[in-house]
């Protein structure tokens, strides 16, 4: 739904991630993590970071 | 569903609905009714709760004006159990919106008798007053016009919602007031009043309405005038992807945004009486501004007006009926209804919602189906 909403503004979704890892899956969060950031690198800065708003 | 004919005459279809309504209460059909009436000026129309019949005069429940969604007064009125029998008259988006309301433990049903009306649109509020104050509205003249679905006045058309707007007759209504589709239904003749239930039938035929064959006329207008408008949504909404589509697009079409608040008070589905943006969440410290400025360079005040409209959809965008009041109340003029009502559209489909359908059907937050569970 988010995601859904973030497009209809104009946001790019991939921003945002929704994984479900369960406390002992701590393997499997230590790499989301990290596939998360590196996805976000290659995204770069967030534009509203920057952004006037005006 | 059975069908009556209400006799009116010239200069006499107010007056005839209104009779009607107060026929409803003299024989306590309902305790009280929840309908539009004219301010003394006449220049405006309001929601006015009656319990005298006599107060009944006066009630313009076909005015083509409506300066809120009548959800909202629902609301206030059937929050707890009011204890007595009340008649609401509401339009399309209305009903939607109550249906939407009950959902969300706003408002009920049970004690309600809905009194839908047909509606092909209402004026923005400042245009109606200027209609009425230059002599150039003429009622009855506009009931017959817009029957067929012409709602402007001179240059002057029906809110920007109302022309995108699929829903002519009210949905959940006991009691259904029509007379669109102009062929069979002349409403300086007759009006047509249709009713689900038995019961309500007998009482009906106690007050001497004929029944009534309607016809298919009407049926054939409605869907005419659905199609030209759910067209017309298409092309707005297709203009307003292209705009919504970058960051930059809908930065530009939020720009002029106050934060007024103004969008979420109007809508009928923003209950919360904590509004995370009307509390301390978004008043920041002097520091940050200047803080942000700096990085920045310059900051627009005041801040967060994009987040402010995210967070409204993702609140609210399952249940936006279409109605519009937020843009109607919007002081800079943000064509939220496009905005809003296709950013919601996105989010019904994914479960498949529609919003105002069924009181029966759940909120899709609500509940869950199973296969939701599944590892994916
Ligand atoms: S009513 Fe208009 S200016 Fe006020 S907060 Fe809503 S969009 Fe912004
Ligand atoms: S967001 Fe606007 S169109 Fe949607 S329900 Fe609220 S007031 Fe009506």
């Amino acid at each position: 739904m988010l995601k859904k909403s973030l497009e209809s503004f104009g946001i790019n979704k991939d921003r945002v991630w929704f994984r479900f890892i369960s406390a002992s899956e701590g393997k499997t969060f230590a790499e989301t993590v990290n596939q998360m950031v590196q996805s976000l690198k290659k995204l770069g800065p967030n534009p509203t970071w920057t952004a006037w708003e005006l | 569903m059975k069908s009556y004919a209400l006799k009116t005459g010239p200069g006499d279809v107010n007056r005839a609905l209104t009779s009607f309504l107060k026929q409803l209460l003299e024989r306590g059909v309902v305790d009280a009714i929840l309908v539009p009436r004219a301010t003394r000026s006449g220049t405006s129309v309001v929601q006015a709760l009656v319990k005298d019949p006599v107060a009944m005069e006066g009630a313009l429940p076909l005015a083509p004006l409506a300066m809120q969604n009548a959800a909202r007064q629902v609301s206030s009125l059937t929050v707890q159990d009011p204890g007595q029998k009340l008649g609401v008259v509401l339009r399309s988006c209305e009903t939607r919106a109550l249906v939407e309301l009950v959902k969300l433990h706003q408002a009920t049903m049970d004690n309600l008798l809905i009194i839908g009306i047909d509606c092909p649109g209402t004026f923005e509020p400042a245009n109606y007053k200027k209609l009425v104050e230059t002599g150039n509205f003429d009622p009855e003249q506009w009931l017959t016009r817009a029957a067929m679905g012409e709602t402007a006045v001179n240059d002057t058309d029906v809110r920007a919602a109302c022309a995108l707007c699929r829903h002519v007759t009210a949905e959940h209504a006991g009691i259904h007031v029509g007379y669109v589709g102009y062929v069979g239904i002349d409403p300086t003749k007759e009006l047509l009043v249709q009713v689900q239930d038995e019961e309500l039938a007998g009482a009906l035929a106690e007050l001497g309405l004929a029944e009534y064959q309607v016809h298919a006329s009407r049926d054939e207008t409605i869907t005419r005038i659905r199609a030209a408008r759910e067209e017309e949504y298409r092309q707005q909404a297709a203009a307003l992807a292209e705009k919504t589509g970058t960051l930059a697009g809908t930065t530009d079409l939020l720009a002029a945004c106050l934060r007024c608040h103004n969008c979420r008070q109007a809508c009928p589905i923003c209950f919360c009486q904590e509004c995370v943006f009307a509390g301390p969440l978004f008043k920041h410290q002097p520091g940050d501004y200047l803080g942000w400025a700096q990085k920045k360079g310059v900051i627009k005040m005041p801040t967060d007006t994009m987040l402010f409209h995210l967070t409204r959809i993702n609140h609210m965008g399952l249940s936006c009926v279409g109605c519009g009041h937020c843009q109607s109340a919007c002081p800079v003029g943000i064509p939220l209804t496009v905005l809003f009502r296709s950013a919601g559209q996105k989010v019904q489909d994914i479960f498949g919602y529609t919003p105002g359908r069924d009181v029966g059907e759940e909120l899709p937050l609500a509940t869950y189906q199973v296969s939701e569970l599944e590892p994916r």
